[in-house]
């Protein structure tokens, strides 16, 4: 603003050389200058230099907005596209490539905001673990690509048991898992029968027909149930399932935990008794039925426990396999038993007409050691191998591989007699027996069981025994324990027995005795 | 083509966009007087590419002499 009081003059000549346009551009390009892209300037009629700036300033301005709009655009396209992208990203992090299942990650982050809902008076949520029962044979059998296959159907089906709040993730490899929201214990146990049902029947994988049953376990939670012990329980019921036979639905009791942790200690406890001298073998008799002579005797291990007292083997054998104690237990007895024969030996020399039978798990014929150690031990306590007697159990030898195929033939190259245990009680081909790598066959005490009452079990028996004979075998019959039984077997041809009749399971050193008394005479 | 651009007060973006679609000219010849013209001129040629060559002149004679040179 020109100062007000100085003259007439100045004011008239600074009027006369000002344009007011000069202005209007100045007001124009702050305006343009504080951001808004949409001011003009009027230009006039003259066309003059003036006009050309101003022209141009609103040229550059409409340029300068274009410019700005479109980077604008280009900007929120980009974020849209970025936000899309870490969307997938997340997606993909959180669920199962092959199947499009929620993974363990999205499982366990739904199981806990299941568990927070719930704690404003709603339902605890329920956790089911499955876990297909013959998916190695798929996999092994069909190929990998069928075993994907089969994993995505069963994928679908479980899908379509569940209710769409329902979460079913896979695990990895063969297990799944459900989670079921605010249902109640009825709903829940529905939906996993539901799951088993869908999964009874047949899927078609390229020509073939597969089933894929699966063992499952249900925990339902309570108030204050966290995340990790819901799956852990699920996950213990689901082995009761497996344990009960596979293709079940079991609802996991908290007595179940015990059997956990009772498992937990045998375990322990079994690794101590070998150590420190807890076990023991008892011997029981096998003779010749026509003579009453006793030809052979059966090692039997009992677990002398310093609390619990005598525990059979039917309560920890099993846990020795799975854990791997059985190779320890094992070696155990086949020294022990040799040592036996040795002091036998030596105590009574004349006493030589008998074998010693030693049962051999499926998990030992797979020692690299085996071979080497029967015959060291054999070596070391001066016993001939034809002498020794190792029972395998029917359903080893029907599956046995390659590998224990060679031990088998190098074991009879020493001498060793084979005999097949428990035969009736597997599945067996009738072809296989002839091929059989084995001598002598024991017959399972449960097939003579009700031959006392039932003609067509006599039958029955009389068949079997032919049919080992026919195989080139010898049989001997378990469980004998009347003089009926042992009368009718001796009638049937049967040369060899066993059974309580006969003589219970007794200390070494009633033995010898028992060696030079014939036994009970038909 | 001879374009008088005498009465041209502004050209927006969209409607410059249209000189850079091909058309049957063969040259374009802008004709302005004033520096108003000058200044559009240039931002015709400068933001888009026209399609075939383009000037700028203050002389209609001069402007008739370029454009009748292709021939």
């Amino acid at each position: 603003m020109p100062p007000a009081a100085a003259g007439r003059d100045y004011v008239t000549s600074r009027e006369s050389v000002e344009d007011p346009r000069l202005q209007q551009l100045v007001d124009g390009v702050v305006r343009l200058a504080a951001g808004d892209l949409d001011a003009r300037i009027e230009p006039s009629e003259h066309r003059d230099d003036i006009d050309a700036v101003i022209t141009g300033v609103n040229l550059l301005a409409e340029e300068l907005g274009h410019i700005h709009s479109e980077l604008e655009q280009r900007v929120a396209a980009r974020t849209a596209m970025l936000r899309r992208t870490q969307v997938e990203l997340e997606q993909m992090a959180k669920t199962d490539a092959l199947t499009g299942l929620a993974n363990r990650t999205l499982l366990t982050e739904r199981i806990q905001e299941a568990i927070l809902s719930c704690t404003d008076g709603g339902r605890a949520p329920a956790v089911l673990l499955l876990d297909l029962d013959s998916f190695k044979a798929v996999n092994d059998i069909l190929g990998h690509s069928a075993g994907d296959a089969v994993l995505v159907e069963v994928a679908k089906r479980l899908r379509s048991a569940v209710r769409p709040q329902d979460t079913v993730a896979r695990l990895g490899g063969d297990e799944f898992a459900i989670l079921i929201t605010a249902a109640t214990e009825e709903e829940i146990i529905r939906i996993a029968h539901r799951a088993s049902e869908y999964l009874q029947d047949s899927m078609c994988i390229g020509i073939e027909t597969v089933w894929a049953m699966a063992s499952i376990g249900v925990c339902v939670g309570k108030p204050g149930y966290r995340a990790e012990a819901l799956m852990r329980d699920a996950d213990i019921a689901m082995y009761q399932a497996k344990a009960r036979g596979r293709n079940n639905v079991q609802l996991f009791h908290p007595e179940m935990l015990d059997a956990v942790q009772e498992r937990s200690r045998i375990t322990a406890e079994l690794r101590t008794a070998v150590a420190g001298r807890e076990l023991a073998l008892l011997y029981q008799p096998v003779v010749e039925l026509a003579s009453g002579r006793v030809i052979g005797i059966e090692a039997l291990l009992r677990w002398h426990h310093p609390v619990r007292g005598t525990i059979m083997p039917g309560s920890f054998i099993g846990i020795a396999e799975e854990t791997g104690l059985i190779f320890e237990l094992g070696r155990w007895v086949l020294h022990e038993g040799l040592a036996q024969m040795g002091r036998w030996n030596q105590t009574d020399p004349d006493l030589t007409d008998f074998c010693l039978h030693i049962n051999l798990s499926a998990a030992e014929l797979l020692r690299t050691d085996l071979l080497e150690d029967i015959r060291d031990t054999l070596a070391r306590y001066d016993v001939d191998p034809r002498r020794l007697v190792l029972e395998i159990t029917e359903t080893v030898l029907m599956s046995r591989e390659t590998g224990q195929e060679q031990v088998l033939s190098r074991l009879r190259e020493l001498g060793v007699g084979l005999q097949i245990d428990d035969f009736g009680t597997g599945y067996s081909s009738i072809s296989y027996l002839r091929s059989l790598p084995a001598d002598t066959v024991k017959v399972d005490q449960s097939l003579i069981k009700d031959m006392g009452s039932d003609p067509r079990q006599q039958n029955f028996v009389s068949a079997i025994l032919q049919l080992i004979f026919a195989a080139g075998l010898n049989a001997t019959v378990e469980g004998i324990e009347t003089a009926e039984q042992a009368a009718q077997l001796r009638a049937m041809g049967c040369l060899y027995g066993q059974g309580y009749y006969y003589g219970y399971p007794v200390p070494a050193a009633e033995i010898p005795y028992q060696l030079r008394q014939p036994a009970r005479h038909l | 083509m001879l374009v008088d651009m005498a009465t041209v007060a502004s050209v927006s973006r969209e409607a410059r966009s249209i000189w850079s679609i091909p058309c049957g000219a063969s040259r374009i010849a802008l004709l302005g007087t004033s520096p108003v013209d000058r200044v559009l001129a240039n931002f015709f040629l400068g933001v888009h590419i026209p399609p075939c060559p383009t000037r700028f002149f203050t002389s209609r004679s001069e402007a008739l002499d370029w454009l009748n040179a292709v021939a």
